[in-house]
């Protein structure tokens, strides 16, 4: 119980002493996993939406394996990509191993299925009205797909948060891609990881903590925004 | 000119036509009101005038230009739909209204006025910084009239304007559409061929997708009992219809009363100042509680019979003058057995 107790004013003392190093993994962290959302709401947002409203055959084969890769452990993605960016292999020439680009790939592959898949399903539940409703006030159907994700909106911003969720946490990918590097590739949770198997539980704790609070703030920022805009 | 015209437009949803029309058209500024049962084809009808549906086959065409159901974006300019059930999009009635005007230009100004004065002529202005998501029925149904009146598109298609609405809300609206720019030609569906009378220029009726040359006015629910020579509907206020036809589904002549919806023709019922001997078959003494013009050369009297039924009869206006009867006059109604249709 005192340790958690020390933990947690350490954390503080963290992160209001604007400890240097912490800064350091927070922004390396923020980084990547920003910029891997970013990348996989490019993928997943018109996957999502044709998802969504197209009712082809085979669709739900579809679903099958998009809800699978929401089970992808980190691992396997940053063994998976590790190979293809080794030295010998097809990608190895572009020397993107144990960088942040090398984390930024394996982020986005666990981070689309899981916005692609919570996009598709809030256009899924959408209703139907609004695309008529669109076309019949003079949009046309590009338009009116935009409309109607801008009335999921909500949903939408819930699905961002849980690939950047996703990603912010994870530390396979980061580990075997990024290679733990500090000052360059080393994130939160590669960081903890490390300090862990130092010994140095209390700074361990304190960084997850900094984590949770960094990410509790997100929240609070989305959830306060999406009700005002959502009424 | 026709606005709108339609020839041989099919629809068929899981191998049913649902909508089956050889012909129809609409005039510019007419108002033409489309009647029939649930399931009749109506909303069919308008989803595929608003280009929100696509026929299986048939051609269309709008503002005098072919349609090309391929590119349904560049005629749906021309025609703005109001659905049975609005929706609306989130934030407030104003902007709703500004949406899709705001297509054309940047933000909202150019268009304030505009949108003020459909607001107010729908006398929901004070609502307009309100989200529509809290408004009554009524008030959901003249903020959708007012958002789709601002395109001032030539074609107005409205679904059940008058269904689920309050007394006042009906009142603005009958008054609204009832007297749009002769520039707007409007098709609105209804369950209340009263109102259809009353706004419409011509009345369109569909039954089981077609358009049907008859129109289910003087709708009643009669129980029917056997009689010797047919049939004799009765109402519960102890009214007597004779009818001669047969009824399929009443299983033989059972001593069973069996309840039916009932329409008479309405150009098939004759009016007379004093009781007349007659071929029809069904006559009836009331008081004549209502004349209105119908299009150009007919005329609507609605007739109330002594036991509390009341029946209307189209006459042509050439009639009028020599029959000489107004509002509170004595008349007698009579009809033939072939002018009543049962619904089964």
């Amino acid at each position: 119980m005192d340790k958690l107790l020390n933990s947690i004013s350490e954390a503080f003392k963290l992160l209001f002493s604007f400890d240097s190093e912490v800064f350091q993994l927070i922004g390396t962290s923020f980084h990547v996993s920003l910029v891997s959302t970013a990348i996989a709401a490019l993928i997943a947002f018109p996957l999502g939406i044709w998802f969504g409203l197209s009712d082809f055959k085979g669709r739900r084969t579809f679903d099958i394996i998009f809800n699978t890769l929401l089970f992808l452990p980190t691992v396997v993605v940053g063994h998976l990509v590790y190979m293809f960016l080794t030295r010998e292999s097809v990608f190895g020439g572009y020397n993107l191993l144990f960088t942040r680009s090398a984390i930024i790939i394996g982020q986005v592959i666990l981070a689309t299925p899981i916005i692609l898949t919570m996009v598709s399903n809030a256009v899924r539940i959408a209703d139907r009205r609004i695309i008529t409703t669109a076309l019949t006030l003079g949009a046309n159907r590009i338009r009116a797909y935009w409309v109607l994700v801008g009335e999921v909106r909500g949903m939408v911003l819930l699905a961002l948060i849980a690939g950047f969720g996703r990603v912010i946490a994870e530390v396979g990918v980061s580990m075997m891609l990024g290679g733990n590097i500090e000052g360059k590739t080393r994130t939160i949770t590669t960081g903890i990881a490390l300090l862990t198997s130092m010994g140095e539980f209390a700074r361990a704790t304190a960084l997850g903590i900094v984590l949770l609070i960094i990410v509790f703030g997100i929240n609070a920022v989305v959830y306060t925004a999406t009700y005002r805009t959502a009424r | 000119m026709s606005v709108l015209e339609m020839r041989n437009i099919k629809r068929v949803y899981d191998d049913a036509a649902v909508l089956d029309i050889d012909k129809f058209s609409l005039e510019k500024s007419e108002r033409v009101a489309l009647v029939g049962p649930n399931g009749s084809g109506k909303t069919t009808l308008l989803n595929i005038a608003a280009l929100l549906d696509i026929p299986d086959s048939g051609e269309m065409s709008i503002q005098n230009k072919s349609v090309d159901f391929k590119k349904p974006d560049d005629h749906r300019v021309n025609v703005t739909l109001v659905a049975q059930e609005p929706f609306f999009f989130a934030g407030s009635l104003q902007r709703n209204m500004a949406f899709g005007l705001e297509n054309n230009s940047r933000g909202l100004k150019p268009f304030a006025i505009q949108i003020d004065k459909y607001l107010q002529m729908l006398g929901i202005a004070d609502l307009k910084k309100r989200s529509p998501r809290t408004f009554s029925s009524g008030e959901l149904k003249r903020a959708a009239i007012a958002r789709a009146l601002v395109h001032k598109t030539p074609i107005l298609l409205l679904d059940e304007p008058f269904a689920n609405v309050d007394t006042q809300s009906n009142e603005i609206l009958q008054s609204v559409i009832g007297n749009l720019p002769d520039n707007q030609s409007v098709i609105f569906t209804t369950h209340e061929l009263s109102r259809a009378h009353d706004i419409a220029d011509r009345i369109v009726t569909l039954q089981d997708g077609k358009i049907s040359p008859w129109t289910p006015e003087n709708l009643y629910r009669l129980k029917a009992r056997p009689i010797e020579d047919g049939w004799e509907f009765l109402s519960d206020s102890g009214l007597r219809i004779y009818y001669a036809g047969e009824l399929n589904n009443a299983q033989g002549k059972t001593r069973d009363e069996r309840v039916y919806t009932v329409s008479i023709n309405s150009n098939q019922v004759l009016l007379s100042k004093d009781k007349i001997a007659s071929s029809a078959q069904n006559s009836f003494k009331g008081v004549i509680r209502r004349i209105e013009a119908i299009g150009k050369n007919l005329v609507g009297f609605t007739i109330e019979c002594s036991d509390g039924f009341s029946i209307r009869a189209s006459v042509t206006s050439r009639t009028v003058k020599e029959f000489n009867c107004t509002v509170g006059d004595d008349v007698w109604a009579h009809f033939k057995s072939v002018a009543i249709h049962v619904f089964e």
